[in-house]
């Protein structure tokens, strides 16, 4: 068990597939696809960095195949999206659609016209009439076009990941772009922080437009019975991805056992996820950086000091990102909604997870991340 | 107590051939530390590649990669934006990006927090393997093995002990021992 705790990869999203995916109680991807199904056009998905937005993507993009043609476009995987044009994403989105319809539908092939606007000109080769001089931004709507022709479901859902790493510029520029999508294209994209909670105000994309915000699950008290939950069946998931047997760590963690071994093993899932603050890459790091310490000390398992540690990694690896007045203004952000604080920072501390936002009686409410709340203290 | 030694192993991510992040205080530190964390990488076939370009520590996932940017905070910004190339498929041995301490790269990081949560844990204190306390780390060396470091290392190379993780730990920290 341990060598495979090991090679657990907290970075990697999850396919949207039954047997790898973990649905959340809340704000999932199958809530992305009913917002989409109830007739809003376009979706600004956004959330704190390893909150599993783009295993989110994936599932909506599933959920939604029966009724529209779903591409992924996980555009960071493409192009630098720092210095990426609104030409060159518009292109680059035409050019995957393209190519996802060439391997998902049958007998599906562009136009001539469509493959030269998005290769450019095969050299040598004479055509009339001559292939039309097309902007990226008609190259996209006609791909759309086509593909949603040639669908059986008539329409195209396209889910556009990794602009959230863009700075405000850049992102700006290419959302204009997008936003020029005909309106019969649903579109759902990830999102910076700071579109949310940054000066600009008025639309992002479209005017029909829904902001859809991945929290980190709740993991205290009563109500953080499901998300805890969520928790295990998420390492379990992982823990089979990476060659374990489906549905063991799951057994070891539900059954009540006498055993010493199971229930100090128990002991450090648990705790893994208290200081996880809910976010799903944090808690299967610690695991992993648990587990790496153990086999190295030749623990048969992961013990509480081994998670101690990692934790105290963390920790540290936290206290690097703190700036001057942070440790204030986090305390003094804690249990509000954060209205007070400087947008910048605050935008800069939810980014990290250093803040945690949740919704408490339909409110948001900010509390600090325990591995912060443990540095403070 | 945290061993040092360990967290820089753990930090090279072994099993997962990430990314992890050389915090140094000086460019003679950086040179220094460029050698002992080669020392301590996962068993490679070949030397480690040194490159400012994150390009060509995308191009090359199966070798360990150690990325000295000319400009830090143009270099953890670019690895922010394509570390989803650097990850998928997964590495086979990781990148490692060298960032002066409080430096330019360091604050660059702050405003990059999906590269920061990827490091995060794997950016020891690696300066800790030079400061430590030579004769307290000896000692205590010597109360767990009975042996000298030497003593422990000329039986480590003659095979006299088996490979564990363990063990193959305790050669990187008998090797920082006995180099000073």
């Amino acid at each position: 068990m341990l060598d495979l705790l090991t090679r657990l990869q907290p970075h990697r999203p999850l396919d949207g597939d039954e047997d790898a995916y973990v649905e959340r109680a809340e704000e999932g991807g199958n809530a992305i696809a009913a917002w989409v199904r109830a007739g809003r056009s376009s979706l600004l998905v956004l959330g704190p960095a390893g909150i599993g937005k783009s295993t989110e993507l994936a599932r909506a993009a599933r959920d939604l195949q029966p009724d529209r043609f779903t591409c992924l476009i996980p555009l960071d995987r493409f192009e630098n999206v720092r210095l990426v044009t609104p030409e060159r994403a518009l292109l680059r989105i035409a050019a995957l659609l393209v190519q996802v319809a060439g391997q998902g539908l049958p007998g599906f092939s562009p136009s001539r016209d469509l493959s030269t606007a998005i290769h450019g000109p095969e050299p040598g080769v004479y055509s009339f009439p001559p292939p039309p001089v097309w902007d990226a931004d008609t190259a996209l709507r006609v791909a759309c076009r086509e593909v949603a022709g040639a669908s059986k479901q008539g329409r195209v859902c396209l889910l556009v990941d990794g602009l959230e790493k863009a700075p405000e510029s850049t992102f700006w520029n290419v959302a204009d772009a997008l936003g020029h999508i005909a309106p019969e294209v649903d579109l759902i994209v990830v999102i910076p922080w700071y579109v949310a909670y940054g000066q600009r105000t008025g639309e992002v994309l479209r005017p029909d437009e829904k902001l859809f915000a991945i929290h980190p699950v709740v993991v205290t008290g009563e109500l953080g019975v499901p998300g805890r939950r969520f928790l295990q069946r998420l390492l379990g998931r992982h823990f089979a991805a990476a060659g374990g047997i489906a549905g063991l760590l799951e057994t070891i963690l539900d059954k009540p056992s006498p055993d010493p071994g199971v229930v100090e093993l128990r002991g450090v899932f648990n705790r893994a996820i208290d200081m996880s603050g809910g976010i799903p890459r944090t808690y299967l790091q610690l695991i992993v950086d648990a587990t790496m310490r153990a086999k190295f000390r030749s623990h048969d398992q992961p013990r509480t000091d081994d998670l101690d540690d990692a934790v105290a990694d963390q920790r540290d690896s936290f206290r690097r990102l703190l700036s001057a007045g942070d440790e204030v203004a986090l305390r003094d952000a804690d249990g509000t909604d954060g209205r007070d604080l400087e947008w910048q920072q605050k935008i800069r501390l939810l980014n990290h997870g250093m803040l945690i936002e949740s919704q408490e009686a339909g409110k948001p409410v900010l509390h600090i991340h325990p591995i912060i709340r443990d540095l403070l203290e | 107590m945290r061993d040092p030694s360990l967290n820089v192993v753990i930090a090279l991510g072994e099993y997962q051939g990430g990314v992890a992040v050389a915090y140094y205080a000086d460019p003679i530190r950086r040179d220094w530390l460029l050698g002992e964390i080669e020392s301590h990488a996962p068993s490679a076939d070949q030397p480690a590649l040194r490159t400012s370009s994150v390009d060509e520590a995308i191009a090359y996932p199966d070798r360990l990669v150690f990325v000295v940017p000319r400009d830090e905070a143009a270099t953890v910004e670019e690895l922010d934006a394509l570390r989803d190339r650097l990850l998928m498929p997964p590495r086979r041995l990781p990148v490692v990006l060298f960032l002066l301490r409080d430096g330019p790269g360091e604050r660059a990081l702050a405003r990059c927090p999906g590269l920061a949560s990827i490091v995060r844990g794997r950016d020891p204190d690696w300066d800790l393997l030079a400061r430590a306390d030579v004769d307290l780390e000896r000692a205590r060396f010597e109360r767990e093995t009975g042996l000298s470091p030497q003593a422990w290392l000329r039986k480590w190379k003659n095979g006299e002990f088996p490979e564990t993780p363990e063990l193959i730990v305790r050669s990187y920290r008998a090797t920082a021992l006995e180099g000073e």
